[in-house]
Formats: C-alpha cells, sequence, structure tokens
C-alpha cells in the first residue's frame, strides 16, 4: 500500500505584511518513484497555488532546487520521497535571502561572491582573436573541469556551520573557485595576490573544520582537498617560499 | 587582492590601521600557531603517557625515569615550556569557538540536521552512505571543545601539582623529593584518580581529534614519503581510531596501577636488585 505522506512547508512571504512565518502541512500519496520535484508541483497544482520554489533543469545540473530537506540542505529534484519518512519538512536554506516560502536568492550572493573573488581570468596579454588558442596540459585541465563542476547550488554554504554565524564568511563554494583560478595557468594573478583575500578569518582560516559543505555537497566536489592545497600553498606565501604550483596535490577525476 | 585593491589600509578592530596583506599575515600566524601548538602538545603527550607508563615496570622503573629527568635538568624546562605552550594553545584555539550560545546552538542544530538522523534509509543503504559520508564530524568538534575545556580546568592543577613536585626538588624545599613514584601513587589512591581518570580521557579525545582535524585541514592529499600515496580523510580517521584506543588503553591500565588496582604488569622486565635506590 502507498505511503501517505505529509509534507510540512515553510510558508512566508516576506512582501505581504499579513504573512507570518509558519510550517503548514500537506497531505499527498506516494507514487512509484516520486521526487520532490513532482511532488512540490502536486502541491502546487491541487493545493497551495501561491507555493513558491524554484526549479529549472529537474536533473540536478542547474542548481536551483536547493532547499533544507528535513534539516540538509540538498537537491529537491534529485531526492526521492522512498529517501525519506512519512513526515518531510522542507525548509529555505539559510545564509541566502528569503525570496518566500522555500525560494532564496542565490543569484545576488553568489553575484557578490564572484565580484570578491574576482572571477574570471586576470592577465595583461592583448587578446588576439586571431591566434590559436594557447594550450594546456590535459592535467591541469582536467582538474579545472573538476573544479568547476560547482553548480552554485548553495548547498555548502547553508550547511557550513561557519557561513551559518559569520555573514562575511566566503563560504565552500567562493574557495572552490578561488582555487579553480589559483591553478589555472592563464591567471596570473600571484600567490601573494591571493593570499590577502584567502589567509584571513574570511577565508580559509576563518573555517571550523566541520566538514559539513564537503558532507552535503550534490556534486561531490573535493572541496576538502582545495582548503588543504590552500592552507598549504598561504603557508609558503606566508614563510616567503611560494612557489607557482599548477595544484599538484588536487585529486584529478578518473 | 586585485591589483588596485593591493595594500589598502583597513582599520584593525583594535583601532590601528593595517594593509590588508598585513591583516591577512596576522590571520593566517594566529592559526598556524594554534595548529603548531596543538601538534607540539598531542606529541608531547605520546611521550608524556610513554614516560609516565614506566609505572608499569614497577616504581623502580617509574623513579629511575623521574630521578633522571629531574637531575639531568630535562623536566625543567620542559615544564616551563609545556605550561606556555598549554595557554598560547587555548588562547589561539579558542578563538574558532563561537561566543554567543545562540551560535554555538546553531552550530550544533545543523550537525545534527545534517547528519541525516530523519532520512528513512534503509539498514544496508544508511551504512553505506556513511561509508561514504560519514557524518560525525560536527559533533566530533563539539566535544574537541568539551575535552579542551576540561583539560583547561583539570590540566591546570596537574600542571601545578607538577610544578610544585619538581620545583620542590630543584630548590630544595621541604622534603624536596621531586616526582616519585610512592608519592605519586599515594595521590592517585587518595582520590585524584578521579581527577586523572576524566583528565586521561579528555586529553586522548581531543589530542586524537585534532590531529586527525589537522590532517584533513592541512594535509589532504598531500603524498606521504616512503608510501607515496595521498591522504585521504578515511585514511586520517583510521590513523585516528587507532591512535586514540592505543593511547586510551596504555593510559588506562597505567592508572589501575597508579590507583594500586592491579600490579605492575611488565616488572620482569628489570633485573631484580639492580638500580634499586
Amino acid at each position: 500500500m502507498a505511503r501517505q505522506l505529509t509534507l510540512r512547508i515553510f510558508r512566508y512571504d516576506p512582501l505581504d505584511p499579513e504573512s507570518k512565518p509558519c510550517f503548514v502541512d500537506y497531505e499527498m500519496e506516494e507514487t512509484p518513484r516520486l521526487n520532490l520535484f513532482v511532488a512540490l508541483h502536486r502541491i502546487r497544482e491541487n493545493q497551495a497555488p501561491d507555493l513558491q520554489f524554484d526549479f529549472v533543469c529537474r536533473a540536478g545540473v542547474c542548481g536551483s532546487c536547493g532547499m533544507m530537506i528535513n534539516g540538509r540542505p540538498t537537491l529537491a529534484c534529485r531526492t526521492l520521497t522512498a529517501e525519506l519518512p512519512e513526515l518531510i519538512t522542507l525548509a529555505p536554506m539559510p545564509a541566502f535571502k528569503l525570496i518566500g516560502d522555500l525560494s532564496v536568492d542565490t543569484g545576488t550572493w553568489f553575484r557578490g561572491m564572484s565580484e570578491r573573488v574576482e572571477s574570471w581570468i586576470h592577465t595583461q596579454k592583448e587578446f588576439d582573436p586571431t591566434a590559436e588558442e594557447e594550450r594546456m596540459d590535459d592535467e591541469t585541465a582536467e582538474k579545472i573541469y573538476e573544479l568547476d563542476r560547482c553548480i552554485e547550488c548553495g548547498c555548502c554554504v547553508a550547511g557550513c556551520a561557519t557561513a551559518n554565524i559569520r555573514e562575511d564568511f566566503l563560504g565552500a563554494t567562493a574557495l572552490n573557485r578561488i582555487g579553480r583560478f589559483m591553478i589555472d595557468p592563464r591567471d596570473e594573478r600571484s600567490s601573494e595576490d591571493w593570499f590577502e583575500l584567502v589567509s584571513t578569518d574570511e577565508g580559509v582560516f576563518g573555517c571550523m573544520g566541520l566538514m559539513g559543505c564537503d558532507d552535503v555537497c550534490p556534486k561531490e566536489l573535493p572541496l576538502l582537498d582545495v582548503f588543504a592545497y590552500m592552507r598549504r600553498r598561504m603557508s609558503q606565501v606566508a614563510a616567503g617560499k611560494a612557489k607557482p604550483d599548477a595544484g599538484t596535490s588536487l585529486p584529478v577525476i578518473s | 587582492m586585485s591589483k588596485a585593491g593591493k595594500g589598502k589600509e583597513i582599520t584593525h578592530p583594535e583601532g590601528e590601521l593595517v594593509t590588508s596583506a598585513e591583516r591577512a599575515k596576522r590571520q593566517w600566524k594566529l592559526d598556524a600557531i594554534s595548529t603548531g601548538t596543538g601538534v607540539f602538545l598531542a606529541l608531547f603527550m605520546w611521550g608524556h603517557m610513554f614516560f609516565v607508563s614506566s609505572i608499569l615496570t614497577g616504581e623502580r622503573g617509574f623513579n629511575w625515569i623521574s630521578d633522571l629527568f629531574e637531575h639531568y635538568w630535562l623536566a625543567q624546562p620542559t615544564l616551563v615550556i609545556v605550561t606556555i605552550v598549554f595557554f598560547v594553545h587555548f588562547v589561539t584555539a579558542s578563538r574558532k569557538i563561537p561566543a554567543k550560545l545562540a551560535e554555538r546552538k546553531r552550530v550544533k542544530k545543523l550537525g545534527d540536521d545534517i547528519a541525516g538522523s530523519e532520512w528513512n534509509f534503509s539498514k544496508e543503504d544508511r551504512k553505506e552512505l556513511e561509508k561514504v559520508r560519514p557524518h560525525k564530524e560536527t559533533s566530533l568538534w563539539i566535544w574537541q571543545v568539551r575535552s579542551g575545556m576540561i583539560i583547561l580546568a583539570l590540566g591546570s592543577v596537574h600542571l601545578f601539582v607538577v610544578i610544585a613536585d619538581v620545583a620542590q626538588r630543584t630548590f630544595n624545599i621541604g622534603e624536596g623529593v621531586g616526582i616519585n613514584a610512592t608519592e605519586t601513587m599515594e595521590r592517585v589512591q587518595g582520590g585524584m584518580w578521579i581527577l586523572y581518570a576524566i583528565l586521561l580521557y579528555a586529553v586522548e579525545v581531543h589530542a586524537g581529534i585534532g590531529l586527525y582535524r589537522v590532517t584533513v585541514k592541512w594535509g589532504l592529499g598531500a603524498k606521504i614519503p616512503i608510501l607515496g600515496s595521498r591522504i585521504t580523510r578515511s585514511m586520517a580517521q583510521k590513523m585516528e581510531r587507532i591512535v586514540l584506543w592505543f593511547f586510551l588503553i596504555i593510559g588506562f591500565i597505567t592508572l589501575l596501577v597508579m590507583a594500586g588496582v592491579i600490579d605492575p604488569p611488565l616488572e620482569f622486565l628489570l633485573p631484580a636488585e639492580s638500580g634499586a635506590k
């Protein structure tokens, strides 16, 4: 017999002065292979037409549907109700601005993060559109690709204790982004340039080491490896022994 | 960090002007000191355990070592250094503890939630998931803080007692016998065993978790010399468990000998009468 599910959903519309934050229960019958993406759409179609939540790709690629599912930040589209008990609590991710109900504004946060880490290749070289593209060895390209797999869902930020209590903390995704540019040979920022941003309490040395980011990352990025690599490299800078290093100790995807 | 922002001056919370590079260096230094002192103290504790467990060979073995250390002026400077490092570690490491109760509660709640305790996995799946994502890190961190506080209190008492012992002998105050087995055992049997048992457990837990976290934070991906393989989280976890249990077991056997519950099991190692004082 199919299970009767209760979805306890956080409801609040910050734009409506009448609205008070609360949890509302929605009942539904579980169908085979039901995932939360479909479940939430059913609720919006049949029970709560004003329910706000974000979805785009339904395949764990766009990073829009990150939410707290029974307290754990993860992607709703990749979560089957069969993995959960009959009572499923859904809440918006903390650390981001609430748009309404389950929808949070990760966009503004990630834009700010990109500006803070200046998330683009810094080079003095004049771009020549007719020239052949510069070659990069396979290993470096694969490492960059591995870190570039981040879909900016924000789960690592929501699952990070430090980011939860300190607004100015860069967060795992930003450190991962920095790692990506650190090992990119086209980026001319030196280790000393990175030091000012990374080697602070807002950067990698503010991390308490609770490893929540690594444990909840839906893309299973090697976040802890990136941080360890950064700590070592920043210590070389502090000791005045920084050498150019394209992330030799970072894992390569196989 | 950018060319434009490089070397810009910012106001430090203490009110002085520093460049962002100087500030970064300061924060790196504080983290490095807390890590370095922690590793130093953990390694010291291993050595400490090794020498204290000389009681397993009987009172003579214990006295021979403590006498050697005090006579050749090894114990005195070590005591001073360890006491300083002990408090420096407390000051630098406690920077990571959130100051507000609400923040600490948030850390705990988040840890409980992401542990997936409410997820309805089948037994096999849960086992599989825990293998891939061991979710004990937050509670381990919380226990590291708790054990650290216990060590701060009980360790200070222990340091005071040992400093008093060594100072009495060094400066010829009172009976001036220094660290010796008879007095130590009397102390343990007189009720101090409670303090030492709690302190021992807290130290081993604190040092074990600390070394594990340092390995994960600084060492992941680094190549291990000789073996050539890279350090992984599960490897660090296994090491932590082995080290923790090894020292806990030796520690508690040592404590049982000191409390007079069991006889020194390694007494046969020492020759019958030689070296008796």
